[in-house]
């Protein structure tokens, strides 16, 4: 680096009062002008957070949600060169910090990863789509899935209900969300444990519904696998017609 | 040539072309870099109708940090999948101690400043295989400054071998902010290093400060300073910059047309868009 240890202090003082507002004393300033800049920069990072989160943004009370973006924004050295990314970091500041439990908002770890998975999918590169023929046996053969998707699990059933009543129905939820080819919609289908059980094991262990069923038994106790088998076919075929299943081969 | 900077609020009016006709649009790359779906569907649509330049926003040329190489590597990769000839970014810094700031932070004019960026505009000249293009940056205070802003540019485009974005409002906000002539200040810049013009509105917010805001329509003395600075300069392209408060379309083609007729009567020769 060929600056001085005079013109690196003014850049990095510049930089550290743009995000924690500690009066710095740097030479020639034209007085009153320095807090452009942090308004300036501060307004970026509220804006963005605040438009990724448009329901965390709604339901928290103000003051919190002025706090978790004043702490992000002067603690968290932002990494990502790409605003839009932004929002992921400002997920995990909020997780590793213990934010819901310090404020007792049980929901907003739930609700952060929600919103910032919806984002996520909406915007992130394309995935090779390799369609294929629906000419299998749904039980048998392999099953494809729309490679665009992210299958979350959820401590509050936010995808449900507004956060006010989910928070009261805590429980173990699953939502798939997966992004349409054609429109680039996103589209949520709440999932029991086994139906996203199987959507893990298809996906991750190229496994048949059979091979899965065998499973079965180790997850659930009393079960008629017959039934399972009868049901688990119903759910193929529907996310056939929303498009999540793309062959059966 | 006349560009518009080109924005999801309004990327259905530049499918369209219906009311806006510019000549070629203006992305931020790090906008659009490793984006699919909807957008990139719309994007590609974009760049089957109109040519593409890139105006960068977290290079941080200013920087004290490290260039960041996978920024860098994927940049290129960009540009070269859209075809994209023309590459500028801002001279400032927006990354420090290892933390983006998203905005342009002034760099102290100094000696060892223009000896660090003119070092990294080559390795960035070398890397990428084109020339860049530094764009004059607005500023609301000096910091640390060690001498003036026209000979801290002037220095960086000599010793780089750069060429100059030359923001026509930059000039005019700080001949504003910092009282002096902007006129003076066009006259002394190294006008065959300009490749490029961004033109925008701005804001005054007191009697003494205006912000770069992209968000108003350019004033009737920013447009004579065009024309001031056209009259000195061999023909390139000019980019309208509107990023805020979108006015109806019509309104920005009046603003496009009104720079065309500048042109028009100030150039006889066509500007391409070529760096």
């Amino acid at each position: 680096m060929n600056l001085s240890l005079d013109t690196y202090t003014a850049q990095s003082q510049l930089a550290k009062y743009c995000r924690d507002g500690i009066a710095v004393d740097l030479l020639g300033l034209t007085p009153n002008r320095l807090s452009q800049y942090r308004r300036l920069v501060f307004n970026i990072i509220k804006d963005n957070i605040e438009n990724a989160f448009p329901i965390a943004y709604k339901y928290l009370p103000a003051e919190i949600w002025e706090e978790l973006v004043y702490d992000f924004f002067s603690i968290h050295p932002c990494q990502n060169y790409q605003v839009w990314k932004l929002p992921k970091e400002f997920v995990d500041f909020v997780i590793d910090n213990n934010y819901a439990k310090k404020h007792e908002i049980h929901y907003l770890t739930d609700l952060l990863n929600f919103e910032w998975a919806e984002m996520e999918l909406y915007n992130m590169a394309d995935k090779p789509y390799n369609y294929g023929s629906f000419e299998g046996d749904i039980i048998n053969d392999k099953i494809k899935f729309n490679p665009e998707f992210i299958l979350l699990p959820l401590e509050f059933p936010i995808h449900i209900y507004p956060p006010t009543i989910a928070t009261e129905k805590k429980g173990n939820y699953f939502v798939l969300l997966f992004r349409e080819k054609e429109s680039g919609k996103i589209q949520f289908v709440d999932l029991s444990v086994w139906y996203s059980f199987l959507i893990e094991q298809v996906s991750q262990n190229d496994l048949t519904i059979n091979q899965i069923l065998n499973y079965a038994p180790q997850l659930f106790s009393n079960i008629s696998i017959d039934e399972l088998k009868t049901n688990t076919i119903l759910f193929i075929k529907s996310m056939i017609t929303k498009k999540f299943v793309i062959a059966i081969e | 040539m006349i560009g518009l900077g080109y924005r999801r609020d309004f990327a259905e009016e530049f499918i369209s072309g219906s009311i806006i006709k510019p000549d070629f649009v203006e992305v931020a790359p790090e906008n659009w870099i490793g984006i699919g779906g909807y957008w990139k569907k719309q994007f590609n649509q974009i760049a089957d109708k109109y040519k593409i330049a890139c105006h960068g926003l977290s290079l941080s040329i200013g920087s004290p940090d490290p260039l960041d190489f996978i920024f860098l590597k994927n940049l290129k990769a960009f540009l070269k999948e859209y075809n994209i000839d023309i590459y500028s970014e801002h001279l400032s810094y927006a990354k420090c101690d290892n933390a983006h700031l998203y905005d342009l932070l002034p760099i102290p004019f100094r000696e060892d400043a223009v000896t660090h960026i003119v070092e990294r505009i080559k390795i960035v000249q070398d890397y990428l295989e084109r020339p860049f293009i530094m764009e004059n940056v607005s500023y609301y205070t000096p910091v640390a400054a060690e001498m003036d802003e026209l000979t801290f540019i002037n220095a960086i485009l000599e010793q780089s071998g750069c060429k100059l974005l030359l923001d026509v409002n930059n000039v005019y906000v700080n001949s504003f902010n910092h009282n002096y002539n902007a006129k003076s200040f066009i006259d002394g810049l190294l006008l065959d290093k300009v490749a490029y013009i961004h033109m925008a509105g701005h804001l005054q917010i007191s009697d003494d400060l205006i912000i770069d805001t992209h968000g108003e329509a350019i004033i009737d003395p920013v447009f004579d300073l065009f024309d001031y600075t056209a009259g000195k300069i061999q023909p390139v392209p000019i980019l309208l910059e509107r990023d805020f408060n979108i006015p109806e379309m019509i309104e920005l083609q009046g603003e496009i047309n009104k720079l065309k007729a500048i042109t028009n009567l100030r150039w006889s020769k066509k500007h391409e868009l070529i760096a």
